[in-house]
């Protein structure tokens, strides 16, 4: 038996949302301590990883540990009907093949429950290993979606080359070429802008912004994004959520042009 | 059975005769080629007495009874084929009775010896004789039966058995061991040789052999042997019409009893069957398969009654042997044993037993379901290793599921699938050459030093692979397990997947030119980056990116272009026009059938480990009937396992029960076969149904009148073009035959009647009311042609199936009626009489009397006012007049001599004529004035005079002339593909209507 309830559920709902491009099948991975999620894209080249601790529900029941497939597409049509003040339960049965969703309205005056059937899907945990990156980016997420919006106009590849003055955002495609430079900014006033970068050494990355601009659907999950990079490795692109839990997004570095 | 009786059958007149030339040995006969045609009667009369005492002296013999000499043939046989192999055990018998026939021969040679002598230097004479006697063969008389008998009389004496005739000549000079040899193939089977019997210990081969030879029987009861496939070891080639027995029931009844039927001879041949005559009536003799075999030794039998004999004569062995050891029941055959592990095992699995919903992703008990096999735009996950996904190709998959085999429910395809590239069944070559491709892509295209990036030159380097070949012969297993081994990360796209430019765009476009997403082992603490995950993709069933896939193929080939990523294409018909595009940039890879006996090596291997036993030649047969379709041959095994269970017998897979069943697991084979081969079906009519049972009959009647069908708009007219081919074939068999020459001319009277009644029923389906509901009735009138000229025995078209010629002919009548048209409307002020009339009546003598005036000298003038008098342009004289010549021989205006005709011309031009005028009044245009004749081919013009109809046949007709062009092109580079359409004026409309 599985049975979870969150007051904000608003925060399941972006959560889909922010996945349901890049997967289309993936598990919902209930343990004890949290809920998590782990799938790559179809063409292998990101991977999303989801953690929801226990810790941001109201109420928490996880008898032993269940995988629950869901097909992101159908998830995001039933979270489509929540409203953004609903608080969401989950249950499903150990060995039940639906998913029930009851969606409550704040004043208690409508209740909504829906079923998800559930699909069996055979996915091998790929086991991150947790590495010391080079360089690590803190900066506003919608600064960083901002960037990603505006390169995407220039062209499809996007450079991120972060060094001493700051994280260079660089893009050229067939109508010109484009630079944005975001330096650090640790002092700044309001915690949400500041930009922190740690910084062992320069790194220069390429990565397709198609699926950079993916990524960027977690934006109103938190207000400030991390990025870290290593060489030759896949970039890290996380957005906490609260204390309880993340969203990170993996992607593959392209393959160096010559 | 005592071996006399057949004595009593000694001379079945020609048979025998051809027995004897049988027997020549190959290089015997190539020496005495020169000496061919004198054949030296005296000699052989001379012997011919002594060969009667001797053949006395046989018979006297011949009291062993054909049992005994099994037991000496047994050892020899196992001697020269170890596969036959019979257990030691044997022995004791076996000997006793070879010794009790020694003395016997013994006796034989020494009256024999002076004859030997006489042999040995008549060699050479001899060999003539043989020689001769193969060459007239067919007209056999006692004279070549005695002749056979010397030489028979002779071989006795050193090699007792040989077969009768000619082998013995050739032993005689030849040292004994070679003799022994040399004697054995000949074996012959004609009845006289049972004097051969007095077998000397020696050569004891041939006591088997005689005993074959002599042996005649009706038939052979496969059911009644109690000895299965105790013919095993042996090789069989047919050539020849079998009088009795379609030639198939003949193969299928060695096969049943375990032999191997093979198409050409060769040094493992153990016997070739020969039926009288060849299929076009040539005596056997002179067929290459007899000639190959006299080359090569190998034993002769003649008709169908020797082969049952033979059957009975193995047979009796077999039994006798399993008679005596008892222990171990059948020699080298396995077949006896008794325990069948496949009784244990279907109990535990059952695959129909509980019909797991392998498929549908949203059950949640469905094991195996690897959602990533079959979602558009996804792949098969190589991270998944537990997934059994569907798909044959995702081999880690199906190596696991090999290993634990738990699930009893999955296709034998997925589970025996190859895991190794080494497995796959044939195409080695291509395989490796993939693996090379494989791996120096990366240097090549990734390399920057390399900066050489061209790729879509003939000669390569190409960035993309392309697999064809028919299906379920391991494409996709050859393209997964070669990308696997070389550690790449797959990804795969096919005919489920949406593969529209956007498509591709999306779930590949960056895919190309990103690394995999892998975390390796963690980066150490230097600069040593975990090394990157390559990858690879397929592109499955490329050929099936159709309409609703959008320029994918255009963003196919662009991507080929710009990737960094090797990319696998997979395709059936690389020849389809959906490919052109793609074949250049791709390396081609052209994937055949695996051969059914590689095939059947495998079969019964999988089947052992399916705890099913599968006889050889019916692991072929199955090969055979899916067409050498790997996957489907695992299908069908499956499904027959299942059928198995479920009757609880227990019996391995024979062949003749694999034929009995074939119907039900067969590929529809008709459908396989080309509009040339459907129409050769047809027109052969009963050809091999000589004593075939009803339901053989039946279904050859069904599988004509299904071949009509291959192409239906084509069958007919192929069949109109070829059947008096096949008529023509038979005439030298009766002509001066006045009874068959009548039953032949009514036979060609038949043909013809039922073919001008298929030319009525197509036009009925063709024309006016398109009665479609006619053609099952064109289908049988098509065969019922083909039954009247093949007859009762079925008839042999000699080649290929010719083209068909009325497409042609059809289109250049068409335009003589155009160009006589026209002719008709220059004319018609002049003349009174219809086309008909003017070209009956009017040309010829009107072109012969302008040619006489040309000969004549340059009477231009004379001329010009004959053409302006009918109103002919210079055109219609010497381009249209020329078209209604009979034959070639009539002189053409186009021969003369070009200055006369250029005199002409200029003196033609000079002055204005009514063509011109015509051409003028009618509104031609004015520039056209040279080209009078040209102008009148405007269809306005036309319509203008005749309205009945001919201005269809016009327009219709140089279509046609198009089409034809292009349809014989096609015919020509594929003639295989059926999928022609038609031509022929006539069809135009109702081509129209079909669609």
């Amino acid at each position: 038996m599985f049975e979870a309830r969150l007051t904000n559920g608003v925060t399941m709902k972006q959560i889909i949302e922010s996945i349901k491009d890049l997967v289309k099948d993936c598990n919902l991975d209930c343990s004890e301590e949290e809920i998590s999620i782990q799938s790559m894209d179809s063409a292998h080249v990101s991977l999303v990883a989801v953690r929801l601790g226990a810790g941001a529900f109201d109420h928490y029941r996880c008898d032993r540990p269940n995988a629950l497939g869901i097909n992101t597409a159908n998830m995001s049509k039933i979270f489509k009907m929540l409203n953004n003040d609903d608080t969401v339960t989950f249950k499903a049965e150990d060995e039940g093949d639906a998913l029930t969703l009851l969606f409550e309205g704040q004043k208690n005056d409508t209740i909504a429950d829906f079923e998800l059937k559930l699909m069996d899907i055979d996915y091998e945990q790929l086991g991150i290993p947790d590495t010391p990156y080079k360089c690590s980016i803190k900066m506003p997420s919608r600064e960083f979606e901002r960037i990603v919006r505006d390169l995407q106009v220039l062209g499809d590849t996007c450079t991120i080359s972060c060094g001493k003055e700051g994280v260079r955002f660089s893009v050229t495609g067939n109508i010109g070429t484009g630079n944005i430079l975001t330096r650090a900014n640790a002092s700044a006033e309001k915690e949400k802008d500041q930009v922190i970068i740690d910084m062992e050494e320069p790194v220069e990355l390429n990565f397709a912004l198609r699926y950079l601009n993916f990524f960027t659907k977690a934006t109103s999950l938190s207000d400030h994004v991390m990025i870290s990079m290593s060489p030759e490795v896949p970039v890290v692109i996380e957005y906490p959520i609260q204390d309880y839990g993340y969203v990170k997004y993996y992607l593959a570095p392209k393959i160096e042009e010559e | 059975m005592d071996i006399r009786n057949f004595f009593g059958a000694k001379k079945p007149g020609g048979s025998k005769a051809k027995n004897s030339s049988s027997s020549s040995s190959a290089s015997k006969a190539k020496e005495s080629a020169s000496k061919r045609k004198s054949p030296p009667n005296q000699t052989t009369n001379g012997k011919k007495q002594k060969q009667r005492q001797v053949e006395d002296d046989a018979i006297e013999v011949k009291e062993i009874s054909p049992t005994d000499f099994f037991a000496d043939a047994k050892k020899e046989t196992k001697k020269k084929s170890s596969k036959t192999a019979t257990p030691e055990k044997k022995p004791a018998k076996p000997q006793g009775k070879p010794k009790a026939a020694p003395p016997k021969p013994k006796a034989d040679v020494s009256s024999d010896d002076e004859p030997i002598q006489f042999i040995k230097t008549m060699t050479p004479e001899k060999k003539k004789k043989e020689v001769v006697n193969i060459d007239d063969d067919g007209s056999d008389d006692k004279d070549e039966d005695y002749e056979d008998e010397v030489q028979d009389v002779t071989p006795t004496k050193k090699k007792p058995p040989s077969s009768r005739s000619t082998t013995p000549a050739a032993s005689s000079s030849s040292s004994p061991a070679k003799r022994a040899r040399a004697a054995s193939p000949k074996k012959k089977a004609s009845p006289p040789v049972k004097k051969a019997k007095p077998s000397p210990p020696p050569p004891k081969k041939e006591t088997i052999e005689i005993l074959e030879a002599t042996l005649e029987k009706d038939s052979f009861d496969v059911d009644s042997s109690r000895v299965p496939e105790f013919m095993q070891g042996l090789t069989f080639v047919f050539t020849g019409v079998l009088e009795n027995v379609a030639r198939d029931d003949a193969m299928d009844l060695v096969k049943m009893l375990g032999a191997r039927v093979t198409t050409a001879v060769s040094s493992k041949t153990s016997y070739l069957v020969a039926g009288s005559v060849l299929e076009d009536g040539r005596p056997y003799t002179e067929g290459s398969k007899f000639e190959k075999a006299l080359e090569k030794d190998v034993k002769v039998v003649l008709g169908e009654k020797k082969l049952y004999g033979l059957c009975h004569l193995y047979h009796e062995r077999a039994k006798k042997e399993k008679g005596i050891t008892d222990a171990p029941p059948a020699p080298s055959k396995q077949a006896a044993s008794p325990s069948n592990p496949y009784a244990k095992k279907a109990a535990v699995s059952n695959p129909y037993a509980k019909k797991a919903p392998v498929s549908n992703p949203y059950a949640k008990k469905s094991v195996a379901v690897n959602p990533y096999a079959k979602k558009a735009g996804s792949s098969t996950n190589p991270y998944a290793k537990g997934s059994s996904s569907k798909d044959q190709s995702s081999s880690s998959n199906s190596e696991v599921a090999t290993k634990s085999s738990n699930d009893p429910n999955q296709l034998w395809a997925d589970r025996h699938a190859p895991t190794h590239t080494r497995e796959i069944l044939g195409n080695k070559e291509k395989v490796s050459k993939l693996q090379k491709w494989l791996g120096s892509w990366e240097r090549q295209f990734n390399n920057p030093a390399a900066a050489k990036k061209t790729w879509s030159k003939p000669g390569g380097p190409w960035k993309a692979a392309l697999l064809s070949g028919p299906p379920g012969i391991g494409k996709t297993t050859t393209a997964t397990l070669v990308a696997q081994e070389a550690g790449r990360d797959l990804l795969e796209f096919n005919a489920s997947d949406v593969r529209s430019k956007k498509a591709l765009q999306n779930g590949l476009g960056d895919l190309t030119g990103s690394q995999a997403l892998n975390f390796g082992p963690a980066a150490g603490k230097g600069k040593k980056a975990p090394p990157k995950k390559l990858r690879c993709v397929i592109m499955d069933e490329v050929d099936g990116m159709g309409a609703g896939d959008r320029s994918g193929m255009a963003e196919l080939i662009q991507m080929i272009k710009k990737s960094k990523v090797p990319i696998i294409c997979i395709c059936n018909d690389r020849q389809s026009q959906k490919m052109k595009s793609l074949l250049p940039y791709c390396m081609d890879l052209r994937f055949n059938r695996p051969n059914k006996s590689t095939m059947a090596n495998r079969i019964v291997r999988i089947a052992g480990m399916e705890g099913m036993e599968v006889e050889r030649n019916a692991a072929e047969a199955i090969a055979e009937s899916c067409g050498n379709d790997v996957r489907q041959v695992m299908n069908c095994l499956q499904m027959w396992a299942q059928k198995k269970r479920g009757d609880g017998s227990n019996d391995k897979l024979t062949y003749k029960g694999m034929k009995d069943r074939q119907n039900s697991i067969n590929k529809d084979e008709i459908l396989r076969v080309s509009l040339f081969d459907a129409a050769k079906t047809i027109l052969e009519g009963r050809k091999g149904l000589a004593g075939a049972s009803p339901k053989a009959e039946l279904d050859s009647l069904y599988r004509r009148t299904d071949a009509f069908f291959v192409d239906y708009s084509f069958t007919g007219l192929l069949v109109q073009q070829n059947y008096l081919k096949v008529l023509t074939g038979q005439r030298k068999n009766v002509v001066d035959v006045p009874d068959k020459e009548q039953a032949y001319l009514e036979r060609v009277h038949d043909a013809a009647a039922s073919m001008s009644d298929y030319a009525v029923c197509e036009h009925e389906i063709r024309s006016g009311d398109l009665n479609w509901s006619l053609l099952p009735a064109c289908s049988v009138l098509a065969v019922k042609t083909g039954y009247h000229a093949g007859g009762e025995d079925g008839g042999f078209l000699p080649s290929f199936p010719e083209f068909t010629a009325w497409l042609g002919k059809n289109s250049s009548k068409g335009k003589k009626q155009r160009l006589l048209d026209e002719l008709h409307y220059h004319m018609n002020f002049k003349i009174s009489g219809d086309t008909q009339e003017l070209r009956q009546n009017y040309l010829p003598v009107l072109r012969q009397h302008m040619f006489s005036i040309f000969k004549d000298g340059s009477d231009a003038a004379g001329i010009i006012s004959l053409m302006d008098e009918y109103g002919l342009s210079r055109e219609d004289v010497f381009e249209k007049i020329d078209e209604f010549r009979m034959g070639k021989k009539v002189p053409a205006f186009s021969d003369l001599d070009s200055k006369q005709k250029a005199a002409f011309t200029r003196e033609y031009n000079k002055g204005t004529h009514k063509s011109q005028a015509l051409v003028a009044e009618q509104g031609g245009p004015a520039g056209r004035k040279k080209k009078g004749g040209k102008a009148e081919k405007d269809p306005a013009d036309l319509d203008a005079i005749d309205e009945d109809g001919d201005v269809d046949q016009e327009s219709d007709d140089d279509d046609d002339e198009a089409e034809l062009k292009k349809l014989q092109e096609k015919f020509k580079k594929k003639g295989r593909r059926g999928a022609a359409k038609k031509g022929g004026a006539k069809k135009t409309t109702a081509k129209r209507g079909k669609k």
